[in-house]
């Protein structure tokens, strides 16, 4: 357990310095502070990271801080519908593939998960605008409410704000906010969905074969109660432990879709940004988000890691050996 | 009456190359209380039998059966998931290696309760009765203690990796009783476990069956261990089952050559004065399933083939056995020399 976590703070750390190195290098060349003592320098960046204060963006003339904040809240609550959204359906899917392996069931949802992750995001974010958005207008195309509603943000998250403002057309306003999340849930979860399914699928199919499932089968008991009870847990370490690429994936995809749909998040935000050479806005974008990815991946691998210690006990004494 | 009856049971196995026939036109008949044991080398289509009764889904295996009946119910004409029902609630599976049969990331105590039979709702007041009486733990205290586990409270409380061969084995069983079944089915249930515990484990398995007139059906390739244990014998030999009878009359007048041969190499073992002496084995390998002999398929190893064995002999019903051989050995043909 000690190792485990000695391990993981060493992960961080090394992954950290290495992040700071690189966005330094970023923020002399940008600054042109290359003829200066470049130790006192770096301090001077590591004051400045550890208080958060990346200086002001010279679009809007705001403390970037301050508008990173705004922004990201956005791009959360996307990426939070979107992962919900392909946890549940590619746990269900992946489940069911590996129940019917090689059988027409698994080949249907491995061919449409292959076929899905081969289309380009970007490509699949216009046709669903020109389709469900222009051509048959069932929803909105871009943006996350609609122009005719005025919410004083509170928390943030769209959903919830509309929900705590007290006009009268907040439920109405509730229901245009929902509107707006479908097309861009859509196309970002699309990605993050097949490569869970995969995932499930192979981790779930080499635990169903273990004589545990064969035994479980032989007492009569219904695949559902098998495969929750039996099948999912021990496969969840290994499950877990390969999550990282589907963080990753949506990270990577969050900046397309948050462009094509207009969506005021960080990655329209960091596009802009690039657009007009605001130096401090994308150094800022490189620090938080590399280190909120760090972060994210090495909390991953850690519960990986404990989940196969407190579920897996085949493995606990090689574990603690390590 | 029988309580389980098949008849003609076939497996096949889709492969690349084809269908191929696993387990020719087996029938299986089995009385309360009786213990059967199914023998033959390996490779002769014991355990997928096993499996064929249990209706263990695999993919690439059909099973069929001219009949299937167990305690008068023809399963055949029910649904699979009727089926699996039925035979979930009176036959219990006991696999090769218990370790590995035991969930690993649950308490074996979880598990245990996992098995116990659901009180009905109708039966309201033996659920108080129950709660107050014996509880839950009680229960699975008194099933452990049935399969001659004395500390409870560690087996109770521990995960199966913790825990050795013979206890994960005792454990095995215990979930398998708890459902009160009429059939035991074992798949070499002793083969993993050291000598000494073999026979604790076959005494146990002895006594569930002489109380509770739960009928055993055992896979082993250790006739020597098993003899004692087994009323009446059952020789797998290529799919087919080559001869079947009670206990006595198999170990003294084998009909078929290749038990002949089975009971005569596990007699000279035991005999002392024969430690130096040459042991009779078989000559030749068992055949391959993709090119099976047309004619009886012991033919080729056989000392006493002739011409006739080109064809493939029925079974033959004698008095106390059954057997599937053209020339069947004489009485005490067992002990002659020659």
């Amino acid at each position: 357990m000690l190792v485990i976590i000695i391990k993981k703070l060493g992960m961080l750390l090394l992954s950290s310095i290495i992040l700071l190195i690189l966005t330094f290098w970023f923020y002399i060349r940008a600054n042109n502070l290359g003829n200066q003592d470049i130790f006192l320098q770096f301090l001077i960046y590591l004051n400045r990271i550890l208080r958060l204060d990346f200086g002001y963006s010279s679009m809007s003339f705001r403390p970037v801080t301050e508008e990173f904040a705004e922004f990201f809240i956005a791009t959360f609550e996307l990426c939070l519908i979107a992962m919900l959204v392909s946890v549940t359906v590619g746990l269900t899917m992946g489940c069911f593939a590996a129940l019917h392996r090689d059988r027409w069931m698994d080949g249907a949802i491995t061919n449409v998960s292959i076929f899905c992750s081969s289309i380009p995001i970007f490509w699949i974010a216009q046709l669903l605008i020109s389709t469900m958005a222009v051509s048959i207008d069932w929803v909105p195309c871009s943006g996350r409410i609609s122009l005719l509603y005025q919410i004083n943000p509170k928390t943030g998250f769209i959903l919830i704000d509309t929900l705590l403002d007290d006009s009268e057309y907040s439920l109405d306003a509730f229901l245009n906010a929902c509107t707006h999340f479908l097309l861009p849930v859509f196309s970002l979860a699309m990605l993050p969905t097949t490569e869970i399914i995969r995932i499930v699928r192979n981790s779930l199919y080499s635990v169903m074969q273990q004589n545990y499932i064969k035994v479980a089968f032989s007492r009569g008991w219904s695949s559902g109660h098998i495969i929750i009870r039996h099948g999912l847990k021990n496969a969840m370490p290994s499950i877990l432990g390969q999550c990282g690429s589907v963080l990753f994936l949506t990270f990577t995809s969050v900046i397309i879709v948050e462009n094509v749909f207009n969506w005021p998040g960080i990655g329209t935000w960091i596009i802009e940004a690039i657009r007009n050479s605001d130096t401090n806005v994308v150094n800022a974008y490189l620090v938080l988000i590399g280190f909120i990815f760090v972060i994210l991946n090495i909390f991953l691998e850690f519960i990986a890691d404990l989940s196969i210690i407190f579920l897996n006990r085949y493995e606990n004494e090689q574990i603690s050996k390590v | 009456m029988a309580l389980l009856d098949i008849r003609n049971l076939t497996v096949k196995i889709k492969t690349s190359e084809g269908i191929l026939t696993i387990v020719d036109k087996v029938s299986l008949t089995i009385n309360p209380g009786k213990i059967l044991a199914l023998a033959g080398a390996s490779g002769s289509g014991k355990s997928l039998v096993m499996q064929a009764i249990m209706m263990l889904r695999r993919d690439n295996v059909i099973y069929s059966a001219d009949r299937f009946k167990l305690d008068d119910k023809d399963l055949l004409k029910l649904s699979s998931h009727q089926r699996r029902k039925i035979i979930g609630e009176n036959i219990s599976f006991i696999m090769q290696e218990p370790k590995r049969s035991l969930d690993p990331s649950l308490k074996i105590k979880t598990q245990i309760y996992e098995v116990m039979p659901k009180i009905k709702w109708y039966r309201f007041f033996t659920r108080i009765k129950n709660l107050i009486k014996n509880t839950k733990r009680q229960t699975a205290i008194a099933l452990l203690h049935r399969s001659g586990i004395k500390d409870h409270s560690r087996i109770l409380n521990s995960y199966p990796s913790q825990l050795s061969d013979v206890e994960c084995q005792k454990v095995m069983i215990a979930m398998a009783v708890a459902s009160e079944p009429k059939i035991l089915l074992l798949d070499e249930p002793i083969v993993n476990l050291e000598i000494a515990s073999r026979f604790q484990v076959l005494k146990l398995l002895d006594k569930y069956s002489k109380n509770d007139e739960t009928s055993i059906i055992i896979i082993s390739n250790d006739i020597a261990s098993i003899y004692n244990f087994a009323d009446e014998f059952a020789f797998m030999y290529a799919g087919q089952i080559v001869e079947r009878g009670t206990r006595e009359q198999i170990f003294k007048n084998p009909r078929h050559p290749y038990t002949a041969s089975l009971i005569r190499s596990m007699m000279e073992m035991n005999n002392p004065d024969n430690a130096k002496k040459f042991i009779p084995v078989l000559t030749g390998k068992h055949p391959d399933y993709k090119h099976m002999p047309i004619g009886c398929r012991f033919g080729a190893r056989c000392r006493y083939a002739k011409r006739r064995c080109n064809n493939m002999p029925e079974i033959t019903m004698g008095k106390n056995s059954q057997y599937r051989c053209h020339f069947p050995l004489p009485d005490g043909a067992l002990y002659s020399d020659d």
